[in-house]
């Protein structure tokens, strides 16, 4: 009983930082994609679902170009 | 009661007043039932009693108490003397006897009576300063009294029907219709704008009133309360005293509540932005702990205690203890800070608007040009106005005190010994101009004239130019007329001088003498800009902050003033154009044009009006009575020592020194005292959020609470305590370039980005403790046989209590600047030792009696070591994320 409890503690407790650590470092790929012209909330789920990629796209992606002004 | 306009009360008064100058003197008298001799003293007693003190009824500081009552009403005092009012009636109304506990209470009311009073002592000692200030000016005015002669009274006691003695210098003690007078000059540029005195009559001149009607400065018989006489007699009537006058009509016109300063906006939001954040969140943790643990009334105390956490309740007093700290700053550059968070609005401003004359010149005539008949400088024009003005005994006029002083720089007071002054022909207003004439030491005689260009040009048959006398003929008098334009047009007041010698061998001269002069040049006078105006908009420009004119001066003075002082105004929006506009309109060109003349104080007041409402923060130099209303519109209302009353009165900062650099001064303390107020607001409110996220994670998943109520006050208690050295912080260079102001938005995003930082840490720190530290110090797991479950949450709450200390203490050095912390940017030496004093009282107290009386139970070295390195690893996801908020948002703080 008291073995489960504390499972649920653990079990709990590290997935809450896990995905608040990811929900963190999901900015990184964000901040990026935004500088370049992209969505930050997209780009925001994006890093927060798959982060590795998400980072790797952004440092990779091209800058969206302005378009002219007519 | 509907508030009269500002247009009634000038159509009011204009009627009264100009009535009472075309009226008969004898029926004036009548009416006011006084004689030429003027009023028995005991006559004079008695109307005081009826009409009351000579005195403007302007805003008065409130009473000491009134100030205590209001230190003590913002909404964080308040919601934490909810609180308490709430844990008294739980923890000791309602408690059972032995469980009756006052540390709750204790603890709010002390934080409630800290901020409160120490708010009240700043604010009441900044007023009284203000009132000392004021006190330090007397006025006298000298009456007849029928059967007493003259004699001088307090202006306070100027009663209608009193007749007033007025001579060069004095106050205009009230409204007053002139009986006689002779060569008055009146100053009303702290009433009308005009730099260039007015002449007064006792006889209303219709001639001078401009087409389009006559205005209420047009009535030169009268003169007005708060004016001052610059040269010149007089003998006049008083028609009404205290706020019937003009001036107290317009301060009648400024008693009413000023508009919210951006500051005030700005607190407001931030406020209701942690306010409402509060009550969100702390029924959820109240909701999660009663379900999750059962017992709803430890759930209950717990989230008084959560509330009490969240509350920024040192706002009040960091912001108090801020604001008051750039008033003595500024008090030792010797400006007087009268309402505390205009130091905030100074930092905060983008435009500064500021009248001409008295702020940004020196309202003083001085010599600027000595010019030959070409336009070219002469000392011998110069040595010519120097003998005219020296040797003349009448009063000598404001241009005459120029030419002396200018003079005397050039070592002319000798001349003093090489002639004396056979005869004078004195000044009057329809030749408008003067003589003397002199003898030299060999007995060569020599009269000297100056005066209006057009009357010298009518006495003069010759010119001189380069030591040889021509004949003055029709191609150089248009020559010499052009010149004197040209000199007009750049906002001189121009006089021509002349000479002759072949002046009779007599002692009394007359005017006839003044025939076939030798014209010799011109003199121009200007109302210079002070020494430092120019350094000082430079300087405000660099900062960030642009500067606009708004003068009641007519546009010429005003373009050359501007040309001075380095500010473009190739385009000049006057009075009438704005009367014309609308305020969309108005907002338009606001933003574009930097010069406005020849405007009324309402139109200075509608020009701040619209620039604030298009989002700018904006403050007002002035010191005379016509921006008295500009400066309540501003957010923060600057004047100088030497305004009028009512300017101070309603300015929110005092000049002692003419010294213009102190704005950049007062630019840069606002934006210090600004930056360290956000640096608090957004340090706890991220750290706030942070904790809700731990506490909510450890009511869902911990079998009991991480903290208790009483250590949550205490942790809060030590850390307000490292908080209170944040006012004596530094601020980045960076941070002071620009304009600063409130942005609540931005308090929620700063706490959403960076609040859970710490959070993740915090539950480290509960796996690091529940799993780890606790199981080896104790023997075992949570619940195992053998191990003390009270010990096990004691070690864990003293565990998280200093770990949620040490990183909620050295998040203030983190999020302080944008830099790297400690090796790019320091704190300040008492931000250091308070935070680090802080930091060690926390980790000791689990080792004292009081952190076992408190449920504390002392944590293992071991403990430390993990306690460093999670610290490590927090700093650089810190670092890490206060970089992307900046490169988001553009700005840390």
């Amino acid at each position: 009983m008291q073995i489960g409890q504390n499972l649920y503690t653990a079990i709990g407790l590290l997935s809450t930082c896990v995905t608040m650590l990811l929900g963190l470092l999901a900015t990184l790929p964000a901040v990026i994609a935004s500088e370049k012209g992209r969505s930050f909330s997209k780009w925001y789920i994006f890093g927060f679902v798959l982060l590795p990629i998400a980072l790797f796209a952004a440092y990779h992606i091209m800058p969206v170009k302005q378009s002219a002004a007519p | 009661m509907k508030r009269e306009t500002s247009a009634e009360i000038t159509q009011r008064i204009f009627h009264r007043l100009s009535d009472a100058s075309t009226t008969e003197l004898a029926l004036l008298y009548k009416r006011h039932n006084t004689t030429a001799e003027g009023l028995e003293s005991l006559e004079a007693q008695l109307r005081q009693e009826v009409y009351g003190p000579n005195q403007i009824d302007t805003e008065r500081p409130s009473p000491w108490f009134i100030q205590l009552v209001k230190a003590f009403l913002d909404p964080f005092s308040g919601i934490l003397l909810f609180l308490a009012s709430v844990s008294f009636v739980m923890d000791v109304l309602l408690a059972a006897p032995g469980n009756r506990s006052w540390k709750t209470v204790i603890v709010i009311c002390v934080m409630i009576g800290l901020s409160g009073f120490l708010r009240f002592f700043q604010e009441h000692r900044s007023s009284q300063e203000a009132e000392k200030l004021k006190a330090l000016v007397h006025t006298t005015a000298t009456v007849k009294r029928s059967g007493g002669g003259t004699l001088e009274v307090k202006l306070s006691e100027i009663v209608p029907g009193d007749i007033v003695c007025l001579g060069a210098g004095d106050m205009i003690p009230a409204d007053v219709r002139l009986i006689s007078c002779k060569d008055l000059f009146v100053s009303q540029s702290s009433l009308t704008g005009e730099s260039e005195p007015v002449e007064k009559y006792d006889a209303l001149r219709q001639d001078t009133a401009p087409q389009g009607g006559i205005s209420l400065s047009d009535l030169n018989n009268i003169c007005f309360m708060g004016t001052n006489v610059i040269s010149g007699t007089a003998t006049a009537i008083a028609l009404a005293t205290g706020n019937d006058t003009y001036f107290g009509s317009i301060a009648k016109t400024l008693t009413g509540k000023r508009a919210p300063t951006s500051f005030d906006k700005g607190i407001n939001s931030v406020s209701w932005v942690l306010i409402r954040f509060m009550l969100v969140m702390v029924p959820i943790v109240l909701l999660v702990n009663g379900l999750t643990k059962g017992n709803w009334l430890d759930a209950f105390l717990f989230a008084i205690s959560i509330a009490v956490g969240l509350t920024p309740e040192m706002l009040p007093m960091i912001v108090t203890t801020n604001l008051a700290k750039g008033a003595v700053t500024m008090a030792k550059k010797k400006t007087v800070v009268k309402r505390l968070n205009a130091i905030q609005n100074f930092g905060a401003m983008d435009i500064l608007c500021t009248d001409k004359t008295g702020t940004l010149t020196l309202d003083k005539i001085v010599l600027e040009r000595h010019l030959d008949i070409h336009g070219n400088e002469d000392d011998r024009v110069l040595r010519h106005a120097y003998l005219n003005s020296f040797f003349q005994t009448s009063m000598k006029n404001l241009m005459d005190v120029a030419v002396i002083e200018y003079g005397d720089k050039l070592g002319f007071r000798e001349l003093e010994g090489k002639y004396h002054k056979v005869d004078e022909i004195p000044f009057d207003f329809v030749r408008r101009r003067m003589s003397v004439v002199v003898q030299a030491e060999n007995g060569e005689r020599e009269l000297v004239t100056k005066g209006a260009v057009e009357e010298m040009l009518s006495v003069c048959a010759f010119a001189e130019y380069h030591g040889e006398v021509l004949p003055l003929t029709g191609e150089l008098r248009e020559e010499v007329k052009t010149m004197a334009q040209s000199l007009n047009a750049q906002g001189m007041r121009v006089l021509g001088v002349a000479q002759k010698h072949n002046v009779p061998d007599e002692v009394t001269f007359g005017v006839a003498d003044e025939a076939d002069m030798i014209l010799m040049g011109y003199i121009g006078f200007l109302d210079p800009p002070k020494e430092s105006a120019s350094a000082a908009i430079q300087a405000l420009h660099e900062h960030g902050v642009r500067v606009k004119i708004l003068t009641g001066d007519n546009e010429i003075v005003t373009q050359r003033v501007c040309e001075q002082v380095g500010l473009a105004a190739d385009h000049i929006l006057l009075g009438g154009q704005i009367d014309a506009m609308t305020d969309d309109q108005l907002a338009k060109e606001a933003e574009i044009v930097s010069v406005f003349a020849k405007l009324s104080p309402l139109q200075k007041s509608r020009i701040i009006k619209v620039l604030r409402s298009n989002g700018h923060t904006v403050g007002y130099m002035g010191d005379g009575i016509n921006d008295a209303a500009a400066l309540r519109q501003a957010d923060v209302g600057i004047s100088v020592d030497t305004a009028m009353d009512i300017a101070k009165e309603s300015a929110d900062i005092i000049l002692l020194e003419k010294n213009l650099m102190v704005l950049e001064d007062g630019v840069l303390e606002g934006r210090r005292t600004f930056g360290n107020i956000i640096k608090y607001i957004k340090i706890t409110a991220s750290s706030n959020f942070g904790n809700m996220f731990s506490i909510v994670a450890a009511s869902a998943f911990l079998p009991f609470l991480p903290m208790l109520p009483v250590q949550i006050l205490l942790l809060n208690l030590i850390y307000d305590f490292s908080c209170i050295s944040i006012p004596w912080d530094n601020m980045d260079p960076e941070f002071l370039k620009t304009p600063r102001r409130w942005d609540a938005s931005s308090v929620s995003k700063f706490m959403v980005w960076l609040g859970p930082t710490s959070s993740v840490f915090d539950i480290t720190t509960y796996l690091l403790m529940f799993f780890v530290v606790c199981p080896l110090v104790l023997g075992g797991p949570f619940g195992a046989t053998g191990v003390n479950s009270t010990q096990f949450q004691a070690l864990f709450n003293a565990g998280w209590f200093v770990e949620s200390l040490w990183s909620q203490t050295l998040v203030i050095h983190m999020i302080r600047t944008p830099k790297i912390p400690f090796l790019q940017s320091r704190a300040s030496l008492p931000v250091l030792l308070v935070t680090t004093a802080g930091m060690v009282i926390g980790t000791l107290i689990p080792y004292t009696p009081l952190g076992a009386l408190l449920g504390m139970y002392p944590m293992p070295a071991i403990y430390f070591l993990w306690l460093v390195g999670m610290i490590v690893l927090y700093m650089l996801l810190a670092t890490l994320l206060k970089k992307l908020y900046a490169r988001r948002y553009g700005s840390l703080l």
